[in-house]
């Protein structure tokens, strides 16, 4: 009952009918319900890219504060969690870029492969006749141990990409989230999200397959 | 007609566009000609083999970080309370609504 009057309100403020203390009014309501229904899934989204308390409530509050302010722009084509979701992931895109270009987030640098780097391991993948230059070795991930480790190179590969690739692979790998409905919540044609994600899959692939070697290395090493 | 053009289209592609069509079939169905092309082209090359392989590890281990992100604690109290009250406050300009 009370998300259908919600409904019924945000129709009303679309068509412009309300006047603006009205739309205020409605618009902050609605942040408070999406507050309610989506701020644990927000949370856990923002904090688990930021892995900053701090960080992730101000993540948090501006996508709500976006969202009311762009409620209008919500055309109903993906679901509200996705739409919010998809204005988070630009949020947290923003803020790591932010973030790159005041110098400031140095992490994975040590084997200089930063976010925001182009990645020069997913060039080369291939040889002047458009075959594969070297095939990448299986992975074992029959061992909990192995499984916990490749979980964990995973992971610092996810941080070392680029927001624009990050974002995407977020939505669609991570969230699960529909190809059409990622495209409209980020704005983008079903080409240019193929190609980001295939760039981000051959990026992550690659980060893998040095983070393995670099390890297998640092095996044999101490052995 | 489409289904065989499609298919000797994707058999006559470099490994670096079967690349692309690899990743691109786990966002997007294919054409049936396509699917055929590829699943063929697959059955030979091991790089393009080992390189789907690799896609759909790593998708289920992203999924599998999700799942323990998903269990990761809810939103402390006083966090939301706070985002709550800014809420609350804004006076944005909500034209856009």
């Amino acid at each position: 009952m009370f998300v259908g009057c919600m409904e019924d309100a945000r129709v009303n403020v679309v068509a412009g009918a309300m006047p603006r203390e009205g739309r205020e009014d409605a618009a902050r309501v609605m942040g408070q319900r999406w507050l309610t229904e989506y701020g644990d899934v927000l949370w856990r989204f923002c904090l688990a890219r930021t892995r900053s308390v701090q960080v992730a409530e101000e993540m948090v509050q501006e996508t709500l504060l976006a969202a009311m302010k762009n409620a209008g722009t919500f055309a109903g084509e993906s679901s509200e969690q996705t739409w919010l979701l998809g204005i988070a992931a630009n949020k947290i895109a923003d803020f790591f870029r932010k973030q790159a270009r005041e110098g400031a987030r140095v992490a994975s640098a040590k084997d200089g492969h930063g976010r925001g780097c182009a990645c020069g391991g997913c060039a080369g993948e291939f040889a002047s006749d458009g075959r594969w230059a070297r095939i990448e070795p299986a992975w074992s991930m029959e061992e909990q141990a192995e499984r916990s480790a490749m979980l964990s190179h995973l992971r610092g590969c996810l941080d070392e990409l680029p927001p624009a690739q990050a974002k995407l692979v977020w939505l669609r790998e991570l969230k699960g989230v529909p190809s059409d409905e990622v495209c409209k919540a980020l704005g983008i044609s079903a080409t240019n999200m193929w190609t980001r994600m295939h760039r981000a899959r051959a990026a992550l692939r690659a980060c893998l397959g040095r983070k393995l070697r670099s390890a297998h290395a640092s095996e044999d090493g101490g052995a | 007609m489409a289904f065989i053009r499609d298919m000797f289209d994707v058999l006559g592609m470099r490994c670096e566009q079967h690349a692309v069509l690899v990743s691109r079939q786990a966002d997007e169905p294919l054409r049936m000609g396509q699917v055929w092309g590829l699943w063929l082209h697959l059955r030979i090359c091991k790089g393009c083999a080992q390189w789907r392989k690799h896609i759909d590890q790593m998708r289920a281990m992203l999924r599998a970080i999700d799942a323990e992100e998903s269990a990761s604690p809810a939103m402390p109290g006083d966090a939301r309370d706070r985002i709550a009250r800014s809420l609350g406050a804004a006076n944005r300009d909500v034209d856009g609504m």
